[in-house]
């Protein structure tokens, strides 16, 4: 019998792969900082462009990599926090031009790398609580 | 709904972890099961009646209200 609740993921050593890579990123990140604080401040948001997006690589890859045991439990898991983090998003799209309309009146709204970061963090932490108190 | 695993395991002396092994799913969704906190899909409702022998409805059972 076809099993229609599986979610296509990738194989489980991609997360090691992930790891390694936010692993890389936070090395990299503090080899600029300290080896090379000059070229930082001036090339300061092209830096923080490729290490975000590096991160946000690694954390993608992390979140769609199968647990070791996948079962229907995990992925009901897997979608809850998917639910939660697509929230999340609504949300900080919506509130987040408030603020910073109320504190510095800018009215600015949220950036999509700070968007899709900030939801694949929550997406995991949730993942991560929700797997631990199953 | 409520069921009667716990009971059926301990009546063929068998650990969550053997019963997981058998249908194919972590220690911790039998767990969850057993405490009422997930409610199995058909396929492993069946799976898990396959092994002890039994119908679903003599494990799974409907309550008032479900």
């Amino acid at each position: 019998m076809p099993n229609q609740s599986t979610l296509r993921l990738l194989p489980n050593y991609y997360k090691k792969i992930g790891l390694a890579l936010v692993v890389l990123t936070g090395l990299t990140f503090v080899f600029l900082v300290t080896v090379r604080p000059e070229a930082v401040q001036k090339t300061k948001d092209l830096v923080k462009l490729l290490l975000v997006s590096a991160l946000i690589l690694a954390m993608m890859l992390i979140a769609i990599a199968r647990d070791k045991m996948e079962d229907e439990l995990t992925q009901l898991i897997r979608l809850k926090s998917m639910a939660f983090s697509f929230l999340y998003a609504i949300g900080s799209t919506l509130v987040y031009p408030l603020i910073t309309l109320v504190f510095d009146g800018s009215g600015e709204k949220i950036s999509s790398h700070e968007l899709v970061f900030n939801m694949l963090l929550i997406y995991l932490i949730t993942f991560s609580a929700l797997k631990y108190f199953r | 709904m409520k069921n009667t695993l716990k009971v059926e395991r301990a009546v063929r002396n068998m650990t969550q972890q053997e019963l997981a092994d058998a249908v194919g799913v972590s220690r911790q969704t039998i767990n969850s099961i057993e405490s009422d906190r997930y409610t199995p899909s058909t396929v492993l409702a069946l799976k898990i009646s396959d092994v002890f022998r039994k119908t679903v409805n003599e494990i799974f059972i409907l309550e008032p209200g479900d």
